[in-house]
């Protein structure tokens, strides 16, 4: 069943990120064009009992040093959140501002330091809990750049932070708020490297999405963070508009706790609904940023998706990026960041390629941008997508925002 | 015009021994459901009552999920962090990790009933049930089809006792449970002839229960009726046992262990 109406056109009018590139949108964004990958050696944990070693961890210095792992995310969220603000000219948030942030973990990246001091009463166990909860990073951005409506914490595995910006887009169309500043944060931990290590799911050598050759995911970490308003409202007090946020669709599998769905139906679902709200057809999808995690399955249910929802022609024509192999799978924050890099994409004419392709895989015949960027200056509208653990899947359909026309 | 919404359905399951968890379950895709938690096992049971109660079994392709997230995984967080510090980072145990995630929950619900609908999971504490609803709410008035508003809560006696030496337990304030309410379009549900359990009037949300309250009242266009004093119950079983009170309500939720606030207000049918 299609979505009932044609969605409110919404406006990102600001954006910012932290990621192994760094802190920053345009050193996430230089890093993609140029084609480079932050992808090395884990140094924050030892990782030389797994099969692999791979990850793109954000930089040195960027937390400050003696910062407990569980407030990584915390940290990553409040400098992106302070970069998207600045960037719409929103010094400072009153009543009418919301916030969703998107995470797997929040503050549970525990490391060391909490699980050895285990679940120990007393005094400090009130500040411990609550501060190794998933919602703690959402708080903290909360009180720190003055949010006072909902601030919420929203966790759908891979797909949190476009789960959070759908949430966002639903709650600025209700007039429930006039801001909503929305995206997701992790950090990379352990918990999370020896998690995905039980499942198989590294890559061994390098992620390859859509090479025959495909082996498994390299971790990531960081945060995205959008500000979304209605189009009418950044009109009016004269915002730059990055973007238009046309519409956003989810769906489950109902398939599998983490395969998934072969057939990509869970991924098909919330593409349609994100085209249909944002009356888009697939035709008129110039980019598509895959989710692209370069796991056998999911490239495979990616591409079948594609050509269910738009035709196999089209499928096999559209450019599709997965920028995942130069920022890592950077979980909680990786939709808000790939959406970051489709907002650049549209500005920019630019399509960031997909890195470490070499052999095409006849079972995922796509477009992959292999190697370099290419100029698309007609380019009017980005899918952005993201399938998580749980058949959990996220579909975000960006446009052009025309110099400030939506 | 604003699109009435109200609850067609509700399911509750508290405390159930074993034998009866698994009676609730019984018949729903085995073979998933073998590798779901307590927690997961509670919001199916859960879910399969109130999609009952409302009538809607098998589940309408657009039935939609908007579920909530407590301290329900901390257990196997903290299982799976010491298996990892203790036996090292190379022995992980993947059914394990897997259950780590908080939208695991909806997702045993959706496969075990073929849900394909728009589905999130909010992770705010306790909180996340009414958030949730609120997230509903706007959704089904927006056009959606119906939506199952779950949670479910499951506290090993490793957290009870760091929330006991917190103060934040008291007696009952921390149930074992799985809760489902159907929220669906008032049209919708008098077309099929569904029996609404109670009218949603309002929701809000703020930094503060005044601030909540008075978004609610707003979002309702009345006064809210006088709130229960607020605990620290976790807000989906607050809402699936006041549903058992007929009458106009106002369920307000500002737990002191997280920040925020919601309110939710209810009308008699």
């Amino acid at each position: 069943m299609l979505p009932p109406r044609v969605g409110e056109p919404i406006a990102i009018t600001g954006c910012g990120a932290v990621s192994a590139f760094g802190v920053g949108v345009e050193a996430l964004w230089t890093g993609l064009i140029e084609g480079r990958s932050a992808v090395e050696r884990v140094t924050r944990f030892d990782a030389s009992p797994c099969y692999t070693q791979l990850a793109a961890e954000v930089p040195a210095g960027v937390v400050p040093a003696g910062t407990l792992e569980g407030d990584r995310a915390t940290t990553y969220a409040c400098l992106a959140a302070r970069e998207a603000l600045r960037d719409a000219g929103l010094g400072q948030l009153l009543v009418g501002s919301d916030l969703a942030l998107g995470t797997t973990l929040g503050g549970m990246g525990w490391g060391e330091t909490y699980a050895r001091q285990g679940w120990a009463g007393g005094p400090a166990a009130a500040a411990r809990l609550s501060r190794l909860h998933y919602h703690a990073p959402a708080q903290a951005v909360a009180a720190q750049v003055g949010i006072q409506g909902e601030v919420t914490t929203v966790s759908a595995a891979c797909a949190s932070s476009l789960n959070a910006i759908a949430h966002g887009a639903v709650r600025l169309a209700a007039r429930r708020c006039d801001v909503a500043v929305v995206g997701g944060a992790d950090a990379l931990c352990a918990f999370v490297y020896g998690g995905f290590a039980s499942l198989l799911a590294l890559a061994r050598d390098a992620a390859r999405p859509f090479d025959r050759r495909r082996n498994g995911l390299v971790l990531g970490e960081g945060a995205g963070i959008l500000v979304l308003e209605r189009v009418e409202d950044a009109r009016a007090r004269g915002a730059r508009i990055r973007a238009i946020l046309g519409g956003c669709g989810t769906a489950g599998d109902a398939h599998h706790l983490t395969g998934p769905h072969r057939e990509g139906e869970g991924l098909r679902l919330a593409m349609v609904r994100a085209l249909t709200a944002a009356a888009v057809a697939p035709g008129d999808v110039g980019h598509v940023n895959a989710h692209g995690t370069a796991t056998p399955f999911n490239d495979r249910m990616e591409y079948v998706a594609l050509a269910r929802l738009g035709g196999e022609a089209w499928a096999r024509r559209v450019p599709v990026s997965s920028t995942k192999p130069a920022t890592g799978h950077a979980l909680g924050a990786a939709g808000a960041l790939e959406t970051i890099a489709c907002v650049r994409a549209l500005e920019t004419g630019l399509l960031p390629p997909t890195l470490n392709f070499g052999e095409p895989d006849p079972e995922c015949p796509v477009d992959s941008i292999p190697g370099r960027a290419r100029q698309v200056p007609e380019l009017r509208a980005a899918l952005n997508l993201a399938a998580g653990f749980g058949g959990q899947n996220a579909a975000i359909l960006l446009r052009r925002a025309d110099g400030g026309r939506a | 015009m604003r699109r009435a919404v109200v609850i067609t359905g509700v399911g509750l399951v508290e405390a159930p021994t074993p034998e009866a968890l698994a009676a609730d379950v019984a018949g729903l895709s085995e073979t998933h459901l073998r590798h779901a938690d307590r927690v997961g096992l509670l919001a199916v049971a859960a879910a399969r009552r109130a999609l009952a109660d409302a009538r809607l079994l098998p589940a309408p392709e657009d039935l939609g999920l908007s579920f909530g997230v407590g301290f329900g995984t901390y257990d196997v967080n903290a299982r799976h962090q010491r298996r990892i510090l203790e036996e090292g980072i190379a022995h992980a145990s993947p059914a394990e990790f897997t259950l780590t995630l908080p939208n695991m929950t909806a997702a045993f619900v959706s496969i075990a009933f073929g849900i394909r609908g728009e589905t999130t999971t909010f992770a705010d504490g306790t909180l996340a049930g009414a958030t949730a609803f609120g997230a509903a709410l706007d959704r089904i008035r927006a056009g959606s089809g119906p939506i199952l508003v779950g949670g479910a809560e499951s506290l090993s006696p490793d957290v009870v006792a760091a929330l006991e030496a917190t103060g934040l337990r008291s007696p009952g304030a921390w149930p074992e449970f799985g809760a489902g309410l159907i929220l669906e379009a008032a049209d919708r549900a008098a077309q099929r002839g569904a029996r609404p359990r109670a009218v949603v009037a309002g929701y809000g949300a703020g930094a503060d229960l005044q601030g909540a309250i008075g978004a609610a009242a707003r979002d309702a266009g009345a006064p809210a009726p006088d709130a229960r004093d607020p605990d620290e119950t976790p807000s989906a079983y607050r809402l699936a046992t006041h549903l058992a009170n007929a009458g106009a309500q106002t369920l307000a939720f500002a737990p002191a262990c997280f920040g925020g606030a919601r309110a939710i207000i209810l009308r008699a049918p």
